[in-house]
């Protein structure tokens, strides 16, 4: 009780200072004139003492000195910055650009690798994988026969739960929508210990009889969306797929499911045994108990005190048990192997993981190599600082200020200069992150990560500025603890200068060294992408318009989807502006190739081979040159003989120096069918642009009919709206969604390449903009420090130009030290990127040359104004300049 | 007549003491009290006395107010708390036990 009075009479004390301090200054004025009275002023001064020095130990009796102090120091701070704007400024930016660029990587960083998933004990979620000896492929799919063996076989989880992510039409009104939704087993949401907000997650019995119980659950996002949010909707009727399914609970909105390389979210779910209605066609199966439809991935939690190794222990005896049925049934689904893995690393598919880590590994080295740049700046730049204050410091310490108490000081310079620079850091990342959400699939995959800052994020700014600012402040606090006095006073800087002098230009060669490895590996990059882009063969890609048209099989057969595609040509030939339109089952640069078995010669094996099925214009329409023959036309029909075009590489590998039209091969179909091969277009690769050239050959769609297509127009980008509406007046109801184009499609599948080449030029440009303010800073130094000397040599007869020479010769050794030992960094540093190359070697010259030339260019530049000044020095002012 | 400085951990009774039979004071009076009731012996140094009201006031042995001085100046005035007073009580009782305990040890044999 009387220890809490005690703190809040202190406490009080703290608001009162201002009284205080007016409050004790009186009372020594009158102790002070009492005395006086008593025995003469002088008298009473003397006796007295130290009235500053009293009244400080009284302050110090409340005990907040530390507090006291540090507010003092900051304040100094503040008044000292402000005192040298420009310094501080350059300061802050550097550290902001540092700090901000660190924070966003970092952020993207944590988000995909390193924060749990949302659910509550997520490192207790194991998930199912197997590895393929044959394919050599690690993979979740099973069947869910095979789910209800592990299912009911285990003794470690205590609920394994089972889904696949499936696109599922969702009629409002006349209006369809295509929803990104998942079929789970009645326990999913169990499993993952996710309550609904509304309603109530599936029940067992709605999960077991194929087709008998239409349910279904939304996502908080598309009841809001479609629904406004009314809690009425449990219990009503929803169209899905043309089936009535009745809501029975609301998903929370942050819900993302198991995996986050995904484009878009789930926000519908119906229980696995309602496939006959939600998967296309689904009447048909039985997939309740197929075992060599393998459709499912399956999830559970582990019971408790079980460890993942002996979770995937189990799982792999059980997968060796199911072989034997497996043998029983005379399947062979490949499968060497079961195994588990942590819900958490399984976030990403297994398979690109590693790529995955590899580049953001490389992207926090990046962004490392800036932050190391920037506090290179600004080490250089508090070191010159200190300098010039030598002479203020020296003074306080004459006074008798302690170097404890002025370490304490430097420090909170240093520190507040880091936090300054950190809170401008994360606007600097808020800007960043807006950069790359703007990267479509930048892991050549779409993945679900939000922007944004959140507590995890800042707390790594704050961590970066306070290492940074205790860094910058231990500095200045070196260089005053080394401080002798007397020369200080008797204005003898020169010497502590020049041996600061020499720091400061092993820092700038540092600096430039990181900025060629930046530059250097910015270099690769760009090449990389230029040679990625230069691998599509079609021209002009951002003029030709993506369509996704999928007709659904329950309105159109073939013949009605023949007719329906022709209408939709016609239509769309008829718009003005229009060059041409085609179609593509296809489109090369998306990540997948059409396969299919020909037999080349009567009588020999079958062969797999890539393949596309095209419309008669399509050549034209994308561009793709054709080398021999003719391209497809109208009269290739169904009822005329079957025709190929093929690619040069197959004219090359079957008829290898003959003239391959007019040559036949057999088009393995049922039935096979012999076809004649009419034309010859030129190469491209057909999964993305890393792809090998593989022999290729089109078919017309004339001749085989798909009823998943893309329509490609060769138009302006205004026109998507006309083409759309002429394709709903042939069917209302058909989901056509708004068009890429073609470049966009292309490029979205280089996120990576795109990503690495434009984050690190912007990246690389920084370094080098900073470097040069650290070679501008160190020069304008030297020039200043031997302002005299140049002054002594321009007296006896130097000419003006010599002394530009020689301190532009100055900056150019330091510039040369560091290409030189950037050069071999560079060279090591390639070697990691190696394999993200393409089409380059990681020692490519001309990428060396060029950076070389620039950090010159750029060094030279930041030298010429010092370099002028000094050459412009006047002898008379200069010998007169008093140190 | 040489002035002694205050035995250390007995400035507080002092200041205690004069406030308990005085009444409230100002520093300075403090001063001149101790001074004067010691006959010149006991000298309180500024330096001391007045980190020592801080430290009392903190304590809440006295509170301090303003008020007007004999010669119609503005001075602080110190008054003695209850819990002053207990601890006047304590200090006082603590010093004479010390105080008896030294003239065992130095009492002639």
């Amino acid at each position: 009780m009387e220890r809490l009075a005690e703190f809040w009479r202190r406490l009080l004390f703290l608001f009162r200072r201002r009284q205080f301090d007016r409050d004790l200054e009186e009372e020594m004025r009158f102790h002070l004139e009492m005395k006086s009275r008593e025995s003469g002023r002088n008298a009473a001064r003397r006796q007295f003492g130290n009235v500053a020095l009293l009244e400080e130990d009284c302050r110090d009796a409340w005990g907040w000195r530390t507090l006291e102090r540090i507010l003092q120091d900051v304040r100094y701070a503040v008044r000292t910055l402000r005192k040298a704007p420009g310094f501080t400024v350059v300061v802050i930016l550097t550290l902001a650009l540092g700090i901000g660029v660190n924070t966003a990587i970092f952020s993207l960083v944590d988000r995909l690798l390193f924060r749990p998933l949302p659910f509550p004990q997520s490192d207790r979620l194991a998930t199912l994988f197997f590895y393929s000896d044959a394919w050599r492929l690690t993979y979740s799919s099973l069947s869910y026969p095979d789910y209800v063996y592990y299912r009911d076989h285990n003794e470690v989880f205590s609920g394994l739960a089972a889904y696949t992510d499936e696109t599922v039409n969702m009629r409002f009104g006349d209006d369809d929508e295509a929803v990104p939704a998942q079929m789970v087993t009645a326990n999913y949401f169990d499993v993952l210990q996710v309550r609904p907000i509304l309603g109530r997650n599936f029940r067992t019995e709605e999960d077991l009889i194929p087709g008998r119980d239409t349910v279904a659950m939304l996502g908080a996002g598309l009841w809001k969306r479609r629904f406004g949010g009314d809690p009425a909707v449990l219990g009503r009727q929803v169209i899905l797929r043309g089936h009535s399914f009745t809501v029975v609970g609301i998903v929370p909105e942050d819900f993302t499911g198991l995996q986050i390389d995904q484009p878009s979210k789930p926000e519908l779910w119906v229980p696995v045994m309602s496939y006959p209605q939600t998967l296309w066609s689904g009447a048909e199966w039985d997939l309740q108990n197929k075992r060599d439809d393998e459709w499912l991935s399956s999830t559970g939690r582990l019971k408790p005190g079980v460890s993942q190794s002996h979770v995937s222990a189990q799982m792999a005896k059980l997968t060796e048990q199911l072989k034997l049925i497996y043998r029983a049934e005379r399947i062979d689904n490949g499968k060497s192997r079961g195994l588990t893995i942590p819900a958490n690393e399984s976030r990403f598919e297994v398979e690109s993981r590693s790529t995955v880590k590899r580049f953001l590994a490389m992207l926090m080295a990046v962004v490392g190599l800036v932050l190391l740049i920037a506090c290179a700046n600004v080490a250089s730049l508090l070191l010159a600082r200190g300098v010039k204050r030598q002479r203020e410091i020296g003074v306080r310490v004459a006074l008798g200020a302690g170097r404890g108490r002025l370490g304490q000081q430097l420090m909170s310079e240093g520190l507040l200069l880091a936090i300054a620079g950190g809170a401008a850091g994360i606007g600097v990342a808020l800007l960043v992150q807006r950069l790359l959400a703007g990267f479509d699939r930048p892991f050549q995959m779409a993945t679900l990560v939000a922007g944004g800052m959140d507590a995890r994020a800042l707390v790594f700014a704050l961590g970066l500025s306070i290492l940074t600012g205790v860094l910058f402040g231990l500095l200045p606090l070196r260089q005053a603890s080394r401080l002798d006095v007397t020369p200080l006073l008797k204005a003898e800087v020169r010497a502590a200068g020049r041996r600061v002098f020499g720091a400061r230009r092993l820092l700038v060669v540092v600096q430039v060294a990181l900025s060629v490895v930046l530059l250097t590996s910015a270099g690769l990059f760009v090449r990389t992408l230029r040679n990625a882009q230069a691998a599509d063969v079609t021209r002009d890609p951002g003029k030709v318009l993506l369509f996704k048209l999928s007709l659904p099989p329950t309105r159109y057969d073939s013949a009605r989807g023949e007719a329906f595609y022709q209408a939709v040509l016609d239509r769309v030939h008829g718009i003005p502006g229009i060059e041409s339109a085609a179609y593509v089952m296809t489109t090369p640069f998306g990540g997948w190739r059409g396969g299919n078995d020909i037999i080349p010669y009567p009588g020999s094996e079958h062969e797999q081979l890539d393949f596309n099925v095209v419309s008669s214009r399509y050549f034209e329409t994308v561009g793709i040159p054709l080398m021999r023959g003719r391209p497809f036309n109208d009269r290739d029909g169904m009822n005329s003989p079957g025709v190929a075009v093929v690619n040069e590489q197959m004219a090359k590998h079957y008829w290898p120096g003959e003239n391959p039209i007019g040559r036949h091969f057999e088009f393995v179909d049922r039935p096979n069918r012999t076809v004649e091969v009419v034309g010859v277009v030129r190469d491209g690769p057909f999964r993305g642009y890393r792809d090998a050239i593989r022999p290729c050959f089109y078919i017309p769609l004339a001749q085989q009919y798909t009823s998943s297509i893309r329509l490609e127009v060769r138009a302006s980008t205004v026109l998507a709206g006309a083409i759309r509406h002429e394709i709903h007046e042939l069917d209302g109801d058909l989901l056509v969604a708004s068009p890429q184009t073609l470049r966009a499609f292309r490029d979205a599948g280089m996120g990576q390449e795109r990503l690495s080449a434009s984050l690190l030029s912007g990246l690389s440009i920084l370094a080098a903009l900073i470097a040069a303010i650290g070679l501008y800073g160190v020069m304008a130094f030297t020039v200043a420090q031997r302002t005299r000397e140049i002054g002594v040599r321009v007296a006896l007869g130097a000419a003006a130009g010599g002394i530009l020479r020689g301190v532009m010769a100055e900056a150019l050794m330091l510039v040369a030290a560091g290409l030189a030992i950037g050069f071999v960094t560079a060279a090591l540093v390639a070697r990691l990127i190696a394999n993200l190359l393409f089409g380059i070697t990681a020692t490519d010259p001309a990428t060396y040359a060029v950076t070389a030339g620039l950090l010159a260019v750029v060094g030279l530049g930041a030298a010429y104004l010092p370099a002028r000044r000094a050459s412009r020095v006047d002898p008379v002012i200069a010998l007169r300049t008093e140190w | 007549m040489e002035r002694t400085e205050i035995p250390p951990g007995t400035l507080y009774m002092l200041i205690l003491k004069s406030l308990a039979r005085l009444g409230p004071m100002h520093g300075y009076g403090i001063a001149q009290h101790i001074q004067q009731q010691s006959e010149d012996v006991l000298q309180v140094e500024e330096g001391s006395l007045y980190p020592a009201l801080q430290r009392m006031l903190i304590k809440g042995w006295v509170v301090a107010e303003w008020g007007q001085s004999e010669n119609n100046r503005r001075a602080r005035y110190y008054h003695l708390t209850a819990a002053g007073r207990k601890q006047l009580t304590a200090e006082i009782s603590e010093f004479e036990r010390v105080m008896a305990a030294i003239g065992r040890v130095i009492q002639p044999a």
